[in-house]
């Protein structure tokens, strides 16, 4: 095949194949746009991979083939020495696994040439997978509410960490919804403790949702059943939890077109309600390679910022 | 809006209008999930080696032929992308027939084309003329790495398109010899023209939507009925601990009104304020420099 060739990326040498296949046939986007995408957009992401444990998920005959698409945990035998893997439980069944990890640009391109559009890390680090280094709440829009709605949650929930002087963080999830990070970056957090002083992000989240729903119970819904969540924002707390991921920050997302889960800036969801743009919120890989360039990397405090869950 | 499955141009002689596909199905069958009884813990398959209990990645299967009991071809998945039609965006029309010469049984699956942006007017124009003439367009075209032949016909200006079965995919009749009558057996005049009229009283204009599928709307209602008189199995997980969890609730919510009650609402605004350029600098200058340290290691 013409659209084959070997390349080398940081010193590493890597065979990339089927670079015209069409991933999006919405917008004709190929394999090898998103891996010109990832090689631009590895600065700024790394971090946000590295040392965590991966879940890939690969769409091997593009977007619309939802049947040919996999989510996969353990890394693939098939790897380049040099991709870094890290063995971590994967619950009681699946035992331990041996799931990728990205330290560089290099195993970033490696993971696109598997078609691998979407990146799904841990919220912790492979070595210590019960310590979430943040606190992630995924605002998933039911029909017919949209991201507007959950630009409005997610002021709120910034407001809310405010009262306990932590600072918040949004992105878009690329695809319906927004997610809001909370950094923690400090060793007293698990996921699982309980009781008013404890440290634990699940319980603590699962308040929080409980608590918007509360006060506003025709715009939130705090509870997993699909039936409760039309026209109401789902706060989805439970992906605080050592098995579950969350789409990475820059991650393609596999949608009719290439969108990108995009970190935005508070003024942003502002303007967006404001002007009731919910346009101005959906990046694509030009535009986030754009912003980068711009802004620097919007999400950088969410790795740096330490911060303690209040006690209650 | 409906998405697009597919997109390419339909092609035949000069001509070249580029069209969406759109699945004309909706589907409406009830996706059912496993559990098991006791429980309702949720049922999960493992593709598992024979004999043993050792879980197969997608990565290390291949597809096989099997030539004998236990003797296969392994054919890997290279070869077996090596035999894919040659990726085309074209529907190629073969042919125009008439749609009564089409006997029902070589359809399918029915589609509707919807113009590409800018070939409204082609797509329109070839819509009329099909019309028109009263013909049905035959045609090859790829969709999923599977060469399809297909019928195009319009109907009030938009053009469907229904995919087909090739020739030595239906079963000829004289294959099922042994079920199906060979010779039909003698039937008396009589017999026949009371079993004509029976059909004529039954005869009616076709209205697709007098039949409906009862199995589903059954299976609808038993549903409904038994969530609402609360028959659900729940797994043993995540939400249960109904007690612990408003407790923590309650206790945010207080101490969230005593934030506000005791005079430091005021203070919250110069608080973030206070917060934001820290924020700031930390957030795009560091940035660069730090995934810099990071790519270079």
């Amino acid at each position: 095949m013409g659209s084959s060739r070997l390349a080398e990326v940081d010193g590493r040498e890597l065979k990339l194949t089927n670079l015209d296949k069409v991933l999006y046939p919405e917008t004709g986007f190929t394999k090898g746009q998103m891996v010109d995408y990832y090689a631009k957009v590895a600065k700024a992401m790394v971090p946000h991979l590295a040392a965590r444990a991966l879940t890939l998920r690969r769409f091997p005959e593009g977007v619309d083939d939802t049947d040919a698409a996999f989510f996969e945990k353990r890394c693939p035998k098939h790897r380049p020495d040099w991709v870094k893997t890290a063995t971590v439980e994967a619950g009681p069944r699946a035992g331990d696994i041996d799931f990728c990890v990205c330290e560089d640009r290099a195993t970033l391109v490696w993971m696109a040439q598997l078609a691998a559009i979407e990146l799904h890390p841990s919220l912790s680090l492979a070595k210590t997978p019960d310590r979430p280094t943040v606190l992630a709440f995924d605002l998933d829009p039911g029909a017919p509410a949209g991201v507007l709605d959950c630009c409005a949650v997610a002021l709120r929930l910034r407001d809310l960490f405010e009262h306990f002087e932590m600072e918040a963080f949004v992105k878009t999830s690329g695809s319906k919804g927004l997610q809001v990070y909370v950094p923690l970056n400090n060793d007293a957090v698990t996921y699982e403790a309980e009781g008013a002083d404890g440290q634990g992000t699940k319980p603590f989240a699962r308040a929080i949702a409980q608590l918007l729903e509360k006060q506003t119970p025709d715009e939130v819904v705090s509870k997993m059943k699909k039936v409760e969540r039309k026209g109401k924002v789902f706060v989805d707390w439970s992906q605080n939890h050592r098995r579950k991921t969350t789409i990475a920050v820059y991650s393609l997302r596999a949608r009719e077109r290439p969108t990108v889960s995009t970190p935005l800036t508070w003024k942003e969801v502002e303007r967006a309600i404001e002007r009731k743009d919910a346009g101005s919120l959906a990046f694509e890989t030009e535009g986030v390679l754009k912003r980068i360039e711009q802004h620097g990397d919007l999400f950088a405090p969410v790795l740096e910022l330490k911060q303690k869950l209040p006690k209650l | 809006m409906a998405r697009a499955i597919w997109s390419g141009s339909i092609s035949f002689g000069l001509l070249n209008v580029p069209v969406k596909l759109y699945s004309a199905v909706a589907r409406r069958n009830i996706g059912l999930r496993e559990i098991r009884e006791s429980d309702g813990a949720r049922i999960r398959h493992k593709r598992v080696a024979e004999g043993t209990d050792e879980e197969v990645p997608y990565e290390r299967i291949i597809k096989a032929y099997e030539l004998s009991p236990d003797t296969y071809v392994p054919l890997t998945k290279d070869e077996l992308a090596s035999l894919d039609p040659k990726k085309t965006r074209a529907v190629e029309v073969q042919d125009f027939v008439d749609l009564d010469q089409i006997d029902p049984i070589y359809f399918n699956s029915p589609y509707y084309l919807g113009p590409a942006e800018g070939a409204e007017k082609a797509y329109s124009l070839l819509a009329e003329a099909m019309e028109k003439s009263g013909k049905v367009a035959i045609a090859r075209f790829v969709l999923r790495n599977k060469e399809h032949l297909a019928a195009i016909r319009p109907t009030d200006g938009v053009l469907t398109l229904t995919t087909m079965r090739f020739a030595d995919e239906v079963v000829p009749p004289d294959e099922l010899d042994d079920v199906l009558p060979a010779e039909p057996p003698a039937v008396g005049k009589k017999e026949v023209e009371m079993a004509e009229k029976l059909i004529d009283s039954l005869t009616r204009d076709f209205d697709p939507a007098a039949y409906r599928d009862e199995y589903r709307e059954e299976l609808l209602a038993m549903i409904e009925r038994k969530a609402e008189g609360k028959e659900l199995v729940s797994p043993p997980a995540e939400e249960a601990q109904p007690t612990k969890a408003p407790d923590l609730m309650a206790a945010l919510e207080q101490s969230i009104a005593a934030v506000q009650g005791d005079g430091r609402a005021e203070a919250r605004q110069p608080a973030a304020k206070k917060r934001k350029p820290a924020a700031k600098k930390k957030a795009p200058k560091k940035a660069p420099s730090r995934a810099k340290a990071k790519s270079s290691k």
